[in-house]
């Protein structure tokens, strides 16, 4: 049984829900000597694509500890919306991650009504959180890339990301994935596989400058990780795996792994997982399709594994409305595991780490209620 | 024969006078710093008019004369003006000492003296003791020279030597007073000069340590030449320049790190006197002496001025001291640093310079393996220099440049950052060729050439740097008008929370860097170690272990076993001293 993160007062594991809050391992916050001082890094600040502020401890050049400070907070309302309201909602918490959030959400709606989806909706599922996979993949590497000043690795993997988004708006009307899922309904129609040139990604390895940026940066080795950051640190951790309802297996789906806990580990996973993904895509079908949503009461949860780890909805419906919800975002758990990862590097180890990590802010201090 | 008793006398006036300094501190502070102040402008005159040692005296006298002037004005303790005019009184004799004794004589009033300044002024003994514990071990390794020079000669006065074992001990009795030893590099300088007060910080940095250059000025000017002591020397040198520089850059405690830097210029002035010793070449040998000397002159001067800057400031460590910046501190420090720093057109940057060209000469120069030794110095004080360049813009910017802005203090200082180009012109008077390269705009004699007897080397023009800077400013301020400044707050991220880099932050990165090496611990004061004072600790702590095992196993009130010991330890000292 593995921990996946706090989801309402309950803490999600691998083999369900038990009491929570999650037992983590506390950090031993860095207490400042002579000649720490405070240096912010943020809100406003360049390198950072959200607005985020980190409070960093240090004595010049090193990192003591790292508090993140809070500057996107939102608070979203659902209490006794219809579904369809709060699907909507959910589309936009965090619209990089918008197939993955509704898929979590749509499953966790279906398992608290007792439903299961047919075989095209389960495909076109697939096939959109693979998709998402290799945009989110692609556009991690390229901050790496950026945060080298690495210009031409930059922009032909900008160039994968737009082909990325051409086929997932061929493929479902909208390059966000927006209106592609509904309630009982998948809309996607025809899958356009992305053309990328793997080999050509694969370059980047052979750049020792680039490859010294990030080895040895950022180790972190919890067994309470998630996603690539689990995954590159030899957890083979996957909710792809785990989550019965989309059906991976019978794709021959292979978790990749590498051992250091670093970013360069995490880079080289998710380097991999773009490859694994398109074959993925390439045994799937994707057609519309409509299934029946019976008017229930009930509770249920639904997990995805989503780029950067697992996703996870806990919902109760009651008369076609929300009654409960909650989020356990992947951001959530990463900025965890970022945070405790960054002391010991020094400052110009910071962007690279933390893009490695593929966090986005805007779903990590959203707040369901 | 006029001019020799004027001489004499002057001597004398001057010694009375610092005997009536050290009198009136018993009665008034501010009159005892008046008359050093008095004695000291003498004591320059007599230099004036002395030859081989001019430059030693000048120095000194100028380096007592703006501290006493500095103590006239800020300083009313009669505690400290005794010990202060006592420590000058014993360096004053050393210098004018015609024979062995009347130098240790000087020597040891010096050490007494500024022990007890150390002292009193924080009213905690260990830093004062840890000066007179090494003041002592020098002592005794210039009483065994001076010992091996009366052997031979039969007299306590200074005759010309045969031997060169005297010059050996003494030397490295010196080198122990200059903070610099094979396995003692960097340490309890600064811990000494860490803990006097400013005016007498800048007497132990630049005049105390003065005493030991000239000490072994003295002796090699006594002694036959040893190419093997010079190629001693040079390495001692070059490698306290590294690593008092390092030291430097790391410290931040205000004074350690000033006196890590006296380190690194001794070091430096070593290196010199090692070249000197070094080469057998008269053309490279008067350049080396010529660096000698420069360096004496830019090294003493500047220090003082910067531990006079020290007494400006509130609290000793860097990143939280309080003071406020005025022109004259600004100035002032900017052009002591700068010389520091090795920069033209001050008298550093000649100094500097003709250390680099002197060493690279004697490694062509030099034949054999010996020609390696110059070489491989000559690396290690390029990048000591570099690392003293660091310090001291550390040292400039958070003593005086990012401080607000209040009063007109710290004229004193301007006056010393002020002597620093109009050293580095002076130059010329002490170097032993001049010439002129009218086809890059260095007129006649206004070249400084640096040159061995196989063809010339390099040269440097003070003059051109320093008419040329003025120049391209004034075209630039014509081309550009009249400087537009604003001034904003430093950049926090808006977040309002007025947060500032430290001066030891600034440092970090070498104390990272050099980990293995600095012994880096966080979250404490001491985030350094010296690992060759760690070295000593281990040593000393070895012997102490060794020393009571011995005791007990062998002194334990048993007579035969002493008498047994007595005999040993007779032979040993008889078969020590026939060798």
């Amino acid at each position: 049984m593995r921990i996946i993160g706090d989801l309402g007062s309950h803490c999600l594991t691998s083999e369900g829900l038990v009491e929570g809050p999650c037992k983590y391992s506390h950090p031993t916050i860095g207490e400042g000597g002579y000649g720490s001082f405070s240096f912010l890094y943020g809100p406003s600040a360049g390198g950072l694509l959200e607005s985020v502020a980190f409070d960093i401890l240090t004595y010049g050049e090193s990192i003591e500890d790292v508090r993140a400070l809070s500057y996107k907070t939102r608070h979203i309302k659902v209490g006794g919306l219809p579904l369809r309201d709060v699907l909507f909602k959910v589309e936009r918490i965090n619209v990089p991650f918008a197939a993955s959030h509704t898929i979590a959400f749509l499953t966790a709606v279906e398992n608290a009504l007792g439903v299961s989806p047919p075989e095209e909706v389960v495909e076109s599922r697939i096939a959109q959180l693979e998709l998402e996979r290799i945009r989110n993949n692609l556009l991690v590497i390229q901050r790496l890339a950026e945060a080298a000043s690495f210009l031409v690795p930059t922009y032909r993997l900008l160039y994968y990301v737009e082909e990325v988004n051409r086929a997932i708006s061929r493929s479902c009307g909208h390059r966000y994935f927006l209106g592609a899922n509904y309630l009982g309904e998948s809309r996607c129609q025809g899958l356009h596989l992305p053309r990328i040139d793997v080999e050509e990604l694969r370059d980047l390895l052979s750049n020792r400058i680039f490859i010294d940026r990030l080895q040895g940066n950022g180790v972190v080795k919890e067994d309470w990780a998630i996603g690539p950051a689990a995954r590159a640190a030899g957890f083979s951790y996957d909710a792809r795996l785990e989550v019965p309802e989309l059906k991976y297996r019978d794709h021959g789906f292979k978790i990749v792994t590498e051992s250091k806990g670093d970013a360069f580990s995490r880079m080289l996973v998710r380097l991999e997982e773009i490859e694994v993904s398109l074959k993925i895509l390439e045994g799937v079908e994707v057609k519309p399709r409509r299934f029946e949503l019976p008017l229930r009461e009930g509770r249920g949860i639904g997990r995805v594994e989503s780029p950067s780890g697992d996703l996870a909805y806990m919902v109760q419906v009651e008369q076609g409305s929300i009654k409960e919800l909650h989020l356990l975002p992947p951001s959530r758990i990463n900025i965890l595991l970022f945070l405790r990862s960054m002391p010991e590097n020094i400052f110009t180890d910071f962007p690279f780490n933390w893009e490695s990590f593929g966090i986005w802010i805007s779903e990590a201090e959203v707040s369901i209620s | 024969m006029y001019l020799q008793i004027d001489k004499f006398y002057l001597e004398i006036v001057t010694l009375l006078t610092m005997i009536t300094a050290l009198a009136l501190s018993l009665w008034s502070a501010r009159a005892s710093h008046v008359v050093a102040a008095i004695s000291s402008s003498l004591f320059i005159l007599y230099g004036l008019y002395s030859g081989e040692f001019r430059v030693f005296y000048v120095v000194s006298g100028l380096v007592w004369l703006f501290s006493s002037t500095f103590s006239a004005l800020h300083d009313r303790e009669r505690w400290y003006s005794l010990t202060f005019s006592g420590t000058l009184l014993g360096i004053m004799i050393t210098l004018l000492s015609q024979n062995y004794l009347e130098f240790l004589t000087g020597w040891e009033l010096m050490t007494l003296f500024a022990y007890a300044s150390i002292g009193v002024y924080r009213r905690e003994w260990r830093p004062g003791y840890t000066f007179l514990a090494f003041g002592e071990v020098s002592t005794v390794l210039l009483i065994a020279g001076f010992i091996l020079a009366y052997q031979e000669t039969g007299t306590f006065l200074f005759h010309t030597l045969t031997d060169t074992l005297p010059l050996w001990f003494t030397t490295f009795g010196f080198t122990v007073k200059m903070g610099i030893f094979p396995f003692l590099v960097v340490e309890w300088l600064p811990i000494a000069h860490g803990n006097a007060k400013p005016s007498l910080s800048s007497v132990l940095s630049a005049s105390m340590t003065l005493a030991g250059v000239y000490g072994i000025y003295k002796m090699m000017s006594l002694c036959p030449q040893t190419q093997a002591l010079g190629g001693v020397l040079i390495l001692i040198g070059a490698f306290s320049v590294l690593f008092g520089a390092l030291y430097s850059y790391v410290s931040d405690h205000m004074k350690g790190m000033l006196a890590f830097s006296t380190i690194e210029n001794n070091g430096a002035i070593l290196t010199a006197l090692g070249s000197l010793e070094l080469s057998a070449d008269p053309v490279l040998k008067a350049f080396a002496q010529f660096s000698l000397m420069v360096y004496v002159v830019a090294h003493s001067l500047a220090k003082t001025g910067l531990f006079l800057v020290t007494g400006y400031v509130h609290g000793e460590s860097m990143s939280t001291l309080s003071t406020e910046r005025s022109f004259s501190l600004e100035i002032g420090t900017t052009l002591l640093t700068a010389s520091m720093s090795g920069l033209l057109p001050t008298v550093g940057g000649v100094a500097v310079w003709s250390l680099l060209e002197t060493l690279f000469m004697e490694s062509i120069s030099v034949r054999g393996i010996l020609g390696l030794i110059p070489l491989l110095a000559g690396v290690m004080v390029g990048m000591g220099e570099g690392f003293a360049t660091g310090a001291m813009a550390r040292f400039t910017s958070f003593t005086s440049l990012v401080r607000p802005r209040g009063g007109e203090r710290g004229r004193l200082v301007l006056l010393i950052g002020v002597l620093m180009p109009v050293l580095a012109l002076l130059s010329y008077l002490l170097s032993p060729e001049m010439a002129g390269a009218a086809s890059l705009g260095m007129f006649s004699n206004s070249l400084i050439p640096s040159g061995y007897s196989g063809g010339s080397f390099g040269g440097i023009s003070p003059l051109y740097v320093l008419i040329i800077l003025p120049i391209l400013s004034l075209i630039t301020y014509l081309a550009s008008g009249r400087r537009r400044v604003r001034t904003v707050d430093p950049w926090d991220n808006g977040s309002g929370r007025r947060l500032t880099y430290t001066s030891f932050g600034m440092a970090n990165n070498i104390r990272l860097m050099l980990r293995f090496v600095l012994r880096t611990r966080k979250g404490a004061v001491e985030t350094s170690a010296d690992v060759f004072w760690r070295a000593i600790l281990q040593l000393v702590r070895g012997y102490v272990r060794f020393s009571r095992a011995f005791s007990r196993a062998y002194m334990n009130s048993s007579i035969s076993w002493y008498m047994i010991y007595m005999i040993l330890a007779f032979i040993v000292v008889i078969l020590v001293v026939f060798l």
